[in-house]
């Protein structure tokens, strides 16, 4: 009998060890990657958040990509004929593109990509690429369902041309469709789904390096082959990638120095611990977090010497190299480095120490200017409430704390929400300090500076002088003129730190643990998606 | 028998529809929607509602809900993966985490009713000593506990079993969440049997069968293990219900495509059909497994009468 069991268990062992191993990363010539959370939609006209685009990237090409040198260059498109109004884009096709089926991949493709994320029938979240990113004819209008979709400002004269027209100028537009809500969608496929586009792997067709082969609606693996029907299959030299979602950290990196892994992101405590490891790559994001301040709704706010006191008032120094850590960057103005280029070739947040007469730390100067305001305003203590999201909950009691120590009168009062919710106040102005982060969609810094234009919601900045410098850039005034339009850019930024618009903080950036026989792994300026083209691996 | 099953019935149906209505309206208190998105305009939010019918009253909401449940339509989600029918969503995930825990389930109940029942009857030291640490540590410690120390020493340190789930090779790649998980049963489950059993051993049928002079086995079979499994399965109902609806750390740690995982992003996403498509369900498991419990209670102690006067 004893001797019975004791076979079992080693079968059983046995068995365990056999299985458990499984493939280790080094004889396997695909690359695995883990990512945080699960997509919730790969339709690219649907994909509004960062895990659902990198997904889409793997599959899908766009008329403008970004290479492993972040540059932009055309990808499904040759070149690109601007008029010189500014407002129509005729891009012109490269020759032989096909749809991982086969079929050939024309410009009729576009129009109907754009037609689809207009309609508000698809009811996408992206929307806004069309109608605020850049404003296509009749974009607004078709979304909300004001106008039928062929009314969109976009048009193939024939199967190698695609036009769109805009409505202002839009000088980061071949920037913008790099996106990949801007990416193709046949027509006669969608309609041959269903109702189940992009639902599933048989559901999608590919533009891009790779075809997606196994998914299904909130997958936690994903799998994508190489696309024998892309542009430059030659120059792809990985067959294939595993995306599996991971969302536990520590397991994630277990993973990865176990070798099951290849590429894992990784963000908080782990980055710390992985702090020194050559494997650690930062990939700056184009990102801001910040304290949106209420000027509308609450006096105390209204005033600048209050603001400006809250500002100096933050050791972001201290929050970023004791709380936050590795990836992390303060920030003491609105547009983060590293984002972008400005037509002399210079950094356009090269100097970040441009604006700390305003914003960076100093006590006395604060608790100066905060009696100041405190006189004008005729109180002797002020109340604030702080609305951010509770996942920042440590960070945001750490700065209630700094801002009550260094400035007597003031209180804080902490009010954690769900995401949703802080869209909800942030949306209808019911707040009098919101913490927010933002990140830019394309890079050019309007994707930050457009959203404390007034119109843009209820609450915060209201500075019609502001309003009109941001209209200018927008205009047609500077097509052509990148020079200018980089000063006017500076204007309004300076504008914002002068008055002490905001409370930036902090951009972060993505942290991701490579081993280092992965070579060319890249993201394009903003942060969001993946350069895939350049990617290899050293088979042992 | 029938009448009374026709009226638990009649009561579960209610229920159900009650607590239908009331998550309906609790899910409007919830603040956001899930159309807030901070790049989308006010008018932008108004036609993604109206497109879901979500500008409608709740009243009006509810009785088309339950109009397209009856058809065994749950809807499609809003933003959790918008447009995808929530059966879609659930016919993948649910077979994951009813395998799972039914597994744990039954590993957990084995394992408990060994370990409860050998320490009643035989209570030597030794056994006693290992009795209380498992029932102990399965108690006190919570299960994400052991996944952690599962992970680190199996799979990381000793590489037995793999560190995540993988559909392709689910039996191998189930062994540790399954084992994390019914550590918990396994310990309620001991104490239980253990407890029972060692009341039934004193009580004066078990007395007077031994001056029978019946053998042990005879006793232990059949009048011990029988009179002390009533109390064992209605814990275990409880029980099963907790495994069948997921847990969220396991899977997460796992990365286990269950439904656990699911309710809590559905809620934090505000996807309302998602979140009462799946509270539902929970619900129903509920009022299913506890009828059933119900009637297997009169299979096993014929004292319990079913809704009629003593026969």
């Amino acid at each position: 009998m004893k001797k019975r069991y004791s076979v079992f268990f080693i079968c059983l062992f046995l068995a365990a060890v056999l299985s458990g191993c499984g493939k280790s990363r080094n004889e396997n010539k695909e690359i695995s990657i883990t990512i945080p959370s699960t997509p919730d939609t790969v339709d690219p006209q649907l994909v509004a958040e960062t895990n659902s685009v990198f997904v889409a990237d793997c599959f899908t090409s766009t008329l403008y990509e970004y290479n492993e040198n972040r540059e932009l260059v055309p990808c499904l498109a040759q070149s690109c004929d601007i008029s010189d109004d500014g407002l129509t884009y005729t891009f012109h096709l490269k020759k032989g593109l096909k749809w991982s089926d086969g079929r050939p991949l024309t410009a009729e493709d576009f129009v109907f990509a754009l037609q689809r994320l207009a309609d508000p029938d698809t009811g996408s979240n992206s929307v806004y690429f069309i109608t605020d990113c850049c404003s296509i004819k009749n974009a607004k209008e078709v979304s909300l369902g004001t106008k039928p979709v062929n009314e969109l400002g976009v048009s193939s004269p024939d199967d190698d041309t695609f036009v769109v027209e805009l409505t202002q100028p839009c000088p980061y537009f071949c920037a913008l469709v790099s996106a990949v809500t801007f990416s193709p969608c046949n027509e006669d496929f969608y309609h041959s789904t269903g109702k189940n586009y992009a639902n599933s792997a048989e559901n999608l067709l590919s533009s891009g390096p790779y075809i997606i082969d196994r998914y299904e609606p909130l997958a936690m693996q994903i799998h994508f082959k190489k696309n024998p029907y892309y542009m430059d299959a030659d120059k792809i030299t990985i067959p294939g990638i595993n995306l599996q979602v991971v969302a536990n950290q520590q397991q994630a990196l277990m993973c990865y120095e176990s070798d099951t892994v290849d590429i894992i992101s990784i963000s908080g405590e782990l980055v710390e611990l992985a702090e020194g490891d050559p494997e650690l790559f930062v990939f700056p994001q184009a990102s801001l977090f910040f304290f949106e301040l209420n000027q509308i709704n609450c006096p105390a706010l209204m005033n600048r010497n209050i603001r400006m006191a809250l500002n100096k008032s933050l050791d972001r120094e201290d929050l970023v190299n004791n709380l936050l850590k590795s990836g992390y960057t303060s920030m003491t103005r609105a547009i983060p480095s590293d984002f972008y280029i400005q037509g002399d070739g210079t950094d356009f947040a090269e100097d970040r120490e441009r604006y700390d007469e305003y914003m960076a730390y100093d006590t006395v100067k604060a608790q100066k200017l905060w009696e100041q305001g405190l006189s004008e305003l005729g109180v002797s203590r002020v109340s604030l409430t702080m609305i951010y999201n509770s996942s920042q909950s440590s960070f945001c009691e750490a700065v209630k704390a700094q801002m009550e120590k260094n400035l007597p009168g003031l209180d804080i009062e902490l009010k954690p929400v769900q995401g949703k919710e802080l869209i909800q106040r942030r949306m209808s102005g019911n707040y009098d300090m919101l913490f927010l982060g933002w990140v830019a969609d394309y890079a050019d810094p309007t994707a930050f500076l457009d959203q404390f234009i007034s119109s843009a919601h209820d609450g915060e900045y209201n500075n019609p002088e502001y309003d009109k410098i941001c209209e200018r850039i927008q205009g047609v005034e500077f097509v052509g003129n990148t020079a200018a339009r980089d000063d006017m850019m500076h204007k309004a930024e300076d504008m914002l730190m002068e008055d002490a618009a905001l409370i930036p903080v902090f951009t972060k950036g993505n942290t991701f643990l490579i081993h280092d026989d992965i070579k060319g792994f890249q993201q394009p300026p903003t942060g969001i998606g993946l350069v895939l083209r350049s990617l290899s691996k050293e088979v042992k | 028998m029938a009448g009374y099953l026709g009226k638990r019935l009649m009561i579960s149906v209610v229920t159900l529809l009650f607590i239908l209505l009331i998550l309906f309206l609790l899910l409007q208190f919830m603040p956001g929607s899930p159309f807030n998105d901070e790049k989308l305009s006010v008018e932008q939010v108004a036609v993604l509602k109206q497109k879901y019918g979500l500008d409608k009253p709740v009243i009006v909401q509810f009785f088309r809900y339950l109009g397209n449940m009856v058809r065994g339509d749950l809807g499609v989600s809003y933003s959790l993966s918008p447009n995808t029918p929530i059966t879609d969503l659930l016919k993948n995930r649910f077979p994951v985490t009813i395998k799972m825990g039914f597994a744990s389930m039954m590993a957990g109940t084995l394992f408990g009713l060994i370990l409860g029942f050998l320490t009643a009857f035989f209570g030597n030291r030794i056994l006693t000593f290992i009795y209380n640490l498992l029932t102990l540590l399965g108690i006190a410690v919570p299960s994400y506990l052991f996944a952690m120390g599962f992970s680190y020493v199996l799979g990381y340190k000793l590489k037995l079993f793999p560190l995540l789930y993988d559909f392709r090779a689910a039996g191998i790649t189930q062994v540790m969440p399954v084992a994390a998980m019914s550590l918990g049963v396994m310990a309620v489950i001991a104490r239980f049997a253990k407890a029972e059993a060692s009341e039934v051993m004193k009580s004066d049928y078990v007395q007077f069968a031994k001056c029978q002079g019946l053998n042990n086995s005879t006793i232990i079979l059949k009048y011990i293990l029988k009179n002390s499994l009533m109390p064992v399965i209605t814990v275990m109902a409880g029980l099963l219900v907790g495994l069948l609806t997921g847990s969220l750390v396991i899977e997460e740690m796992f990365s286990v495509p269950g439904v656990g995982s699911l309710l809590t992003n559905a809620i934090s996403a505000n996807d309302y059909s998602v979140v009462i498509a799946l509270s539902f369900i929970y619900s129903l498991l509920y009022v299913v497994v506890m009828l059933i419990l119900d009637l297997l209670y009169c299979l096993i102690d014929p004292r319990v009468r079913l809704g009629g006067k003593p026969e």
